[in-house]
């Protein structure tokens, strides 16, 4: 799929769910499967979701686009819940993430391994427009590299969750985030928990992008 | 496996109840917004449903070796912090009206709802006092449980503590906890719980629960120190026992079991064959091992009344209470804790410009009898 490039709008543009252009791109309908059971880390987690479902979600739009300097992600999928911060123990935020190669052959579905970092830029309900990006090397080992680079934009009307998640192409750090530029390709995977379901950490729904991610050229 | 294993006993037979205990670490620890509800130490009165509500049958732990699910306790099972008309009460009563303190809304539950009701019926009734803070478990369920290893047990004291700069409030360990001594702070969006007091400990000072009880019924020290209370009551004596031993967890938080009177016929005659805590009630709260543990003590206790001498009833007794803490006996008073704190840990002294020492009750000395004769 392609990130395309889009004229002359800025951050805010990009951000907009209502901004023209996002009507003009058609959105990749991407498959989501629960995580496997076996993939959790913890015996804990694994006897508990070993008999109960999740991965409710199933589905995901996703689109994408840059302006030369940032790029923005717009997912969009069922869900009749709409889980912020309902205040009590049990109750979890709804969230999504994307999933990118930070360098060529680093293994997405696994979030990475050790040398092979995946960046992972996240927003969770709660959160809101604070957006995290993140970098793995393995399950288990995500780490929030900083709270300032990406950023949200979330509506949730109709039983649908409507958000974008936006960022600078290019980001001046040592740590393992994936560099984006015209015409460089990476792979890529969407994440998504439903926080009614209980669902957060390695209990989510994933979709495996079945291409590359391309970033497209500008002109 | 930590190197050493830092551990606490209780003795049950001297706990009244009061909660000075649950005070002490509430005032030290837990008084930052979010934190309203939480009280890493609780008594509560057993037999009873405890703190969360019905924690024992919320699972969690391990059983024959495998992590058994276990439930995240709600807010309203663990009782929120109610909210008082405090200001009605003491300013703004009218004349002739008076204003009762009372809880705003209606609370249905909290830390300490079932006080006093124990079991059994008259006039065999019993209960007793059950104080609970983190077991600093050896096999510990909560660290087993975290995805991100954000729980750590540290190799010097093997002290279970969050690494709240990794949780991310998945709230796993909330449910493999089995004794639910795990909280959720909605503010700071991360797991907390009992740390055992490490600052103090860092220093040589016992645990706040510990130095200010009251009764002298909490030891501490290392398990393995030989010359110290935890080892003999633990490993020498055998009569401290851990509490649930069959959640798997090895807890390293033990308690001298209580002591059970004989229970009374129809007639009112008190009847020795028959015990008044039913012997399959104190198994099920404390495993097999509290019979032998309650023989031990009895044994020793008619020694002591016979005049004879016996080591296991002077370290219960307490006489000289510092050395109920196994050499970490550092009185809190004499420790600059803003200087602590900044070498190793700077929680000791945390951005309320609290403190981990102080705000203690000097303790009153008891005389060891033998000495004035
Ligand atoms: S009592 Fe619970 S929270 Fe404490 S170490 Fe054991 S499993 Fe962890
Ligand atoms: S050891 Fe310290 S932190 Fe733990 S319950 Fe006691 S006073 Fe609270």
């Amino acid at each position: 799929m392609k990130a395309q490039y889009i004229k002359n709008v800025d951050l805010k543009q990009l951000r907009d769910l209502k901004s023209d252009f996002w009507k003009k791109i058609q959105p990749n309908i991407l498959p989501m499967n629960p995580t496997p059971v076996a993939m959790q880390p913890t015996q804990a987690i694994r006897s508990e979701w070993e008999s109960k479902p999740y991965g409710l979600v199933k589905e995901v739009s996703l689109s994408a686009a840059h302006n030369g300097r940032f790029v923005a992600f717009r997912l969009e999928w069922t869900d009749p819940n709409q889980d912020e911060n309902r205040h009590d123990n049990s109750i979890f935020s709804d969230g999504a993430a994307v999933m990118l190669a930070s360098v060529p052959g680093a293994p997405v579905t696994l979030m990475g391994a050790p040398g092979m970092p995946v960046n992972i830029l996240y927003w969770r309900a709660d959160e809101g427009e604070q957006g995290r990006n993140i970098v793995a090397e393995g399950i288990g080992t995500s780490r929030t590299v900083d709270q300032e680079m990406v950023v949200c934009t979330e509506q949730w009307a109709n039983n649908t969750w409507q958000v974008i998640i936006a960022r600078p192409l290019k980001i001046d750090t040592k740590e393992g985030i994936a560099q984006l530029s015209s015409g460089k390709e990476m792979a890529y995977g969407v994440v998504i928990w439903n926080g009614a379901g209980g669902e957060r950490a390695g209990i989510k729904s994933y979709a495996a992008g079945g291409d590359q991610l391309v970033i497209g050229e500008a002109g | 496996m930590s190197k050493r294993q830092i551990s606490m006993v209780l003795d049950l037979n001297k706990c009244i109840g009061c909660n000075t205990c649950s005070i002490a670490c509430k005032t030290l620890w837990t008084r930052d917004e979010g934190m309203e509800y939480m009280w890493w130490n609780t008594v509560n009165t057993l037999p009873g449903k405890g703190t969360p509500k019905n924690w024992e049958e919320m699972g969690g732990g391990f059983r024959d070796g495998k992590a058994k699910p276990g439930h995240i306790p709600s807010r309203d099972e663990f009782g929120e912090a109610w909210a008082f008309n405090y200001t009605e009460v003491f300013e703004g009563g009218k004349k002739g009206k008076g204003s009762h303190l009372q809880p705003a809304g209606k609370p249905e539950w909290g830390p300490n709802w079932d006080e006093d009701q124990g079991g059994g019926s008259y006039p065999n009734g019993y209960s007793f006092y059950m104080p609970r803070i983190c077991n600093h478990c050896s096999n510990a369920a909560c660290l087993e449980a975290c995805p991100r290893n954000a729980i750590e047990k540290r190799s010097e004291d093997g002290i279970v503590t969050i690494n709240e700069d990794r949780c991310r409030g998945y709230r796993f360990c909330m449910s493999a906890c089995p004794y639910k001594k795990i909280y959720f702070n909605e503010q700071t969006k991360t797991a907390q719980k009992c740390i055992f007091c490490f600052p103090r400990i860092d220093q040589g000072v016992a645990p706040a629960c510990a130095r200010q009880c009251p009764g002298r019924l909490r030891f501490v020290g290392y398990r393995d120190d030989e010359e110290a209370p935890i080892w003999k009551l633990v490993e020498k004596w055998k009569v401290a026992i851990p509490l649930h031993p069959e959640y798997g967890t090895e807890p390293n938080v033990f308690y001298v079991p209580p002591l059970n009177p004989a229970a009374f016929d129809e007639n009112g005659n008190i009847d020795e064959s028959k015990p008044r805590i039913p012997d399959e009630y104190l198994i099920s709260v404390f495993g097999p091992q509290v019979l032998d543990s309650l023989k031990i003590l009895k044994a020793e206790m008619a020694k002591r009344k016979a005049g004879e001498p016996s080591e296991l009833m002077d370290i219960l007794i307490a006489y000289k209470w510092e050395d109920n803490f196994g050499g970490f006996d550092r009185d809190p008073q004499t420790i600059d804790w803003h200087m602590a704190g900044n070498e190793a840990h700077p929680i000791a002294d945390d951005s309320n410009g609290r403190f981990a020492g102080s705000d203690e009750v000097s303790p009153v000395k008891i005389i060891d009898p033998r000495a004035n004769a």
